[in-house]
This record gives C-alpha cells, structure tokens and sequence, in this order.
C-alpha cells in the first residue's frame, strides 16, 4: 500500500485521544465535523478518511452519509468503532465498498498496539489492506476479523464492564472490592469499573447498545445503573466523574 | 512463628491442601482432615511442596520443620473442639456439606468462626438450620491457593459484624487480600470473568474471530495476561463449562450467563484442554502448543 496517500481526520465526539498524534501532521488534514455535515467532505485528495467518531450507531451514520456527497470514489473510509455492523453502515455512505472497520482501545496507539481490522460485506480487499497496510507501516499489531458491532476487543471487555455494573447496582459488593476482586483473583490489568472510567461510560454504553440492537438479545442490554450514570454526565476520567471521582490530582476516588 | 491460633481445614484436595500450607506457614497450628485412605498421600504434597519451597530459597529449613511441627493430618472432626478456625474444602455437594456443618457445631467452640471454600454453593444455604449462622461465612480461596492473593470473603443474611471484621483480619493475617461480598451466584470474580470466556467463545462460534485471534487481541490490545483459550485450556473445559452452567442456573437462566453449544461440544469430545493434551489447542509433550 501506498503510505503516501494523503490522510484526512475527521474527529468527531468520543474520538481517541491522540489519534491526530498518532498519524502524524505531515500530509494529513483535519477536519471539523460540521463543516463536513454542512458542505460534504472537502478533500478529495485524501486516499484514507479516518472517521474517529465514537459516538452512537446513527450519529456514524449521519456522518458517513455526509462524508459522502463531495467524496472521490477512490478514497477509502476508515471508521472506527463500528457500533453495527460495518456491512450495514457502510450503506449510509456513498460507495459502500470502501469503508473499512477498525478498532482498538488504547487511550493512545503506538508501536506495538494491536489494531482490528473489520472489513464489511461490500468491502473491496483493496480498501481493507489499505487500512491495515496504513496500521502495519506505523508499527502496530493487526487481526482481519469478521465485521460486528463491536469488534473482538470492545466487545469483551464491555461485556465484563456490564457485568461489574450490574454487581454494582445489585450491591453485592463495592466498586473497589469489584476492581480489586479481579486483578488479584484472575490478573486482570485493571479492575472492570476503573477501567470504565478511563474509556468512558458513554462508549462502553454506546458499545452495548450497539450489540443490543444488532442481536436483540436480552443477553447485551446494558446495565440500567450505566444509562443513569451517562444520563447524569458520569462519564468518567474525562468528566470528573465516573465509578470514581477524578478530580485533583490523578486521585481514583 | 507460631502464633496460638489453631486452624482445622476439612478435605485435603488441591484446595484444602493449599489453604491449610497458607496457614501453617502464617504461624497458624493447622489440622487438615480428610478420610484415612487420603492421609499420607496428603502428607507426601505437603513435604514435597515445603521442601520446594527450601529448594528455591523462599523459606529455610527451619521454616520447613517449624511448618512440619504445627500441622497434623487426622481422620476424624475431634480437632474442631479447639479450633479458632474451621475452613471446609470439601465435595461441591450442599448436602454433605450441610450435614458436616451440623456435626461441626456440636463438637466447635461457641467463638469458633466456621467457613466454607465453596465456589458454587449458597453459604446461606448451608448456614439454614443451625443454631448459629452468624459466625459461618465464606472464605473463597482461588486456585492455587499458596500463590493466589485474593480470599472472597463471603457474607450470608446472618453473617455478624464482628464476624466480617475477625474474617478480614484473618485473611490479612496470612497474607491475602479480603474483599467482602453477598453470597451470590459466582460471588464477585466467577460471576464476572464469566464474559471472559463465554463471549469469547460465542465470537469464536460466530466466526468473527478464531480463537489464536481472540486470545492475541485480548493480549496485545488489552493487556490481559493470557487470552481466554489459554486461559479456558490451562483450567479445563470441563471446569469452566460446570462453572458457567452453574451460575446460569443460580441466575435462572439470566441471558448473560447463558453457557455455548462450543462448550458442550468440546466435553462431548473429551477434548477438556492441556489435562487431556488438547481443548481449544493442541498440546505436545512439552504441554505446548
């Protein structure tokens, strides 16, 4: 792949911190999402469009359809954190056969991390190894995996999240001895709900929503104690306040 | 090192085994029970792990003899009438466990404090019908016991304060980490990592990912020491799938614990993981993949 493709950021809400960073400055171009939403994508130089919205699964799709009105039809569409399935997203653009699903969950990528990689239904094997290939160049770790609202990594690990919610809300426990529980009884690198707070409590309900809808299983509904919590701005790190208080320095509660 | 206090473990499985080496070598006098056909097979595990322990310097030899000189093996409950702690570690079956509750009462001191290893077991269900309930709780150890730092300590309707207080300087005093919580299906750690392992495996059914995928993504992009097949292997198909199937039926068939045809199929085959030289892997001689 043709790393000198010239990238375009378009970072909507939720996205990774230090994505910008990450790619790099040089030949890449970032833009505002409602100058996208306004006027249609304004960089049909660009060969891979990052769209790093994490956000719910219609506001992607909001956004991909007006990426799509002043797109060239040779750039790809790189879309993080699919919440449906990337086959069905992708409809919302205009050539669906060239977006491409992608995900990690390190609050910054870098050398080594593992990235997936989701190609949808339509996809072409060209868009899918320009992603990957864009991800390999840059130092990381990749898996091609089956595209689905949510990938592998999130999917567990907001799987286990949800888990320590409802412990939580049920009160069989505390949040500490909830987190401390799990990294001294099966070495988890973090406890579930600290873990919570650094990502985010709208994404990890965001990602379960997404799974809800897509099995309309009973098994993916998120955690009512969840819903409260980002209804009431307690979204995490970012925001004060999650599981725990963040405020001061660093403090976890 | 000794330090006055006298613990009487029941059953000297892997479990039984591990907790009562915890104590002894905490200073605690310690009596492990179990039937006479068991003794010095028990006996023998003891020697040898201590004598491991020598061997990689963690302890001296005087430790080892001083361990050896606080601990007895026995075939019947008299030690009970002097002990401060009674843990039980025996069959997963909440009858027997029952009965053994209610000979322990007759024969354990009034301050005795009387606990239970049980894993899937309601604690509140063996503490029905006995004179006391408020001073049986659960102590769940995690495998294996001499290396794990974690003891759930498990409280039931009965449970008393001051039991909760003496049981979480009990665990500290050998060395663990206690964490408190309502006896409920799984308690805190089974009932979580459940996700672990069951979404893993319907991800894995569904073809979104095989499992050599699965377990690199959860290393590499999550951290997690060994992905869920590793994981899965290293314990026993077979064990997880009992877990899960018994936490599912806890729950009344909570969607979220639901347990994987995968699962079934694997112990259908016998293919029960590194135990049996394949699960989710294949394993050699070596034990590897």
């Amino acid at each position: 792949m043709n790393i000198a493709l010239k990238v375009a950021l378009v970072p909507g809400p939720g996205a990774p911190e230090g994505f910008e960073a990450f790619v790099g400055k040089e030949g890449a171009s970032t833009w505002d999402p409602a100058q996208v939403a306004s006027s249609g994508f304004l960089d049909p130089q660009a060969g891979i469009v990052f769209l790093m919205a994490d956000a719910g699964a219609r506001e992607q799709q909001s956004w991909l359809s007006a990426l799509g009105r002043n797109a060239s039809k040779k750039a790809v569409v790189a879309l993080y954190a699919p919440h449906l399935s990337v086959s069905e997203l992708a409809m919302a653009y205009r050539y669906p056969e060239q977006v491409v699903g992608f995900g990690f969950l390190d609050p910054m990528l870098s050398p080594g991390s593992l990235v997936e990689i989701a190609p949808g239904l339509r996809t072409t094997a060209a868009a899918a190894d320009a992603v990957e290939g864009f991800f390999k160049e840059k130092g990381c770790e990749t898996e091609r995996v089956k595209d689905f609202s949510g990938l592998v990594f999130r999917r567990v690990l907001f799987m286990i999240i949800n888990e320590a919610a409802f412990a939580l809300w049920e009160g069989i426990a505390s949040r500490e001895d909830i987190d401390l529980a799990m990294k001294l009884g099966t070495n988890y690198p973090m406890g579930p709900l600290e873990w919570a707070d650094s990502i985010g409590l709208d994404r990890v309900y965001n990602g379960l929503k997404g799974l809800h809808e897509e099995y309309g299983d009973d098994r993916y509904r998120p955690c009512p104690l969840l819903r409260k919590m980002v209804a009431a701005g307690f979204t995490g790190k970012r925001a004060g306040r999650g599981f725990y208080s963040h405020n001061g320095e660093g403090a976890s509660r | 090192m000794e330090n006055g206090k006298h613990v009487m473990v029941i059953g000297g499985g892997t479990m039984g085994q591990g907790i009562a080496l915890v104590c002894v070598l905490s200073g605690y006098r310690t009596t492990v029970v179990d039937l006479p056909a068991a003794i010095p097979r028990i006996r023998e595990r003891i020697e040898r792990f201590l004598a491991d322990r020598v061997k990689k310097g963690k302890i001296s030899a005087a430790d080892m003899q001083g361990a050896l000189g606080r601990i007895a093996i026995e075939e019947d409950l008299s030690a009970a009438a002097s002990a401060d702690w009674v843990i039980e570690a025996i069959v997963e079956d909440l009858e027997t466990k029952k009965r053994l509750f209610a000979d322990l009462e007759k024969t354990a001191r009034a301050e005795a404090m009387l606990c239970t290893n049980t894993s899937s077991l309601g604690v509140t269900a063996m503490a029905a019908g006995m004179r006391n309930p408020g001073c049986v709780l659960g102590l769940h150890f995690f495998n294996p016991a001499t290396v794990m730092p974690l003891v759930e300590v498990v409280r039931t309707c009965w449970t008393e304060e001051a039991a909760i207080a003496k049981a979480f300087e009990f665990v500290q005093s050998i060395q663990k980490f206690p964490v408190l919580v309502k006896d409920t299906p799984g308690f805190i750690v089974n009932r979580i990592a459940r996700s672990f392992a069951v979404e893993s495996l319907k991800i894995v059914t569904e073809g979104i990912a095989r499992p050599e995928q699965v377990d690199r993504i959860l290393r590499l992009g999550g951290n997690f020491k060994m992905g869920p097949f590793e994981l899965m292997d290293m314990v026993g198909i077979d064990v997880n799938f009992a877990v899960t199937r018994s936490i599912y039926d806890a729950f009344f068939e909570e969607p979220r614990f639901r347990p994987q045809v995968l699962q079934q199929e694997l112990v259908n085959a016998g293919r029960l993981g590194r135990k049996t030289g394949r699960g989710i892997y294949s394993y050699g001689t070596e034990g590897k993949k």
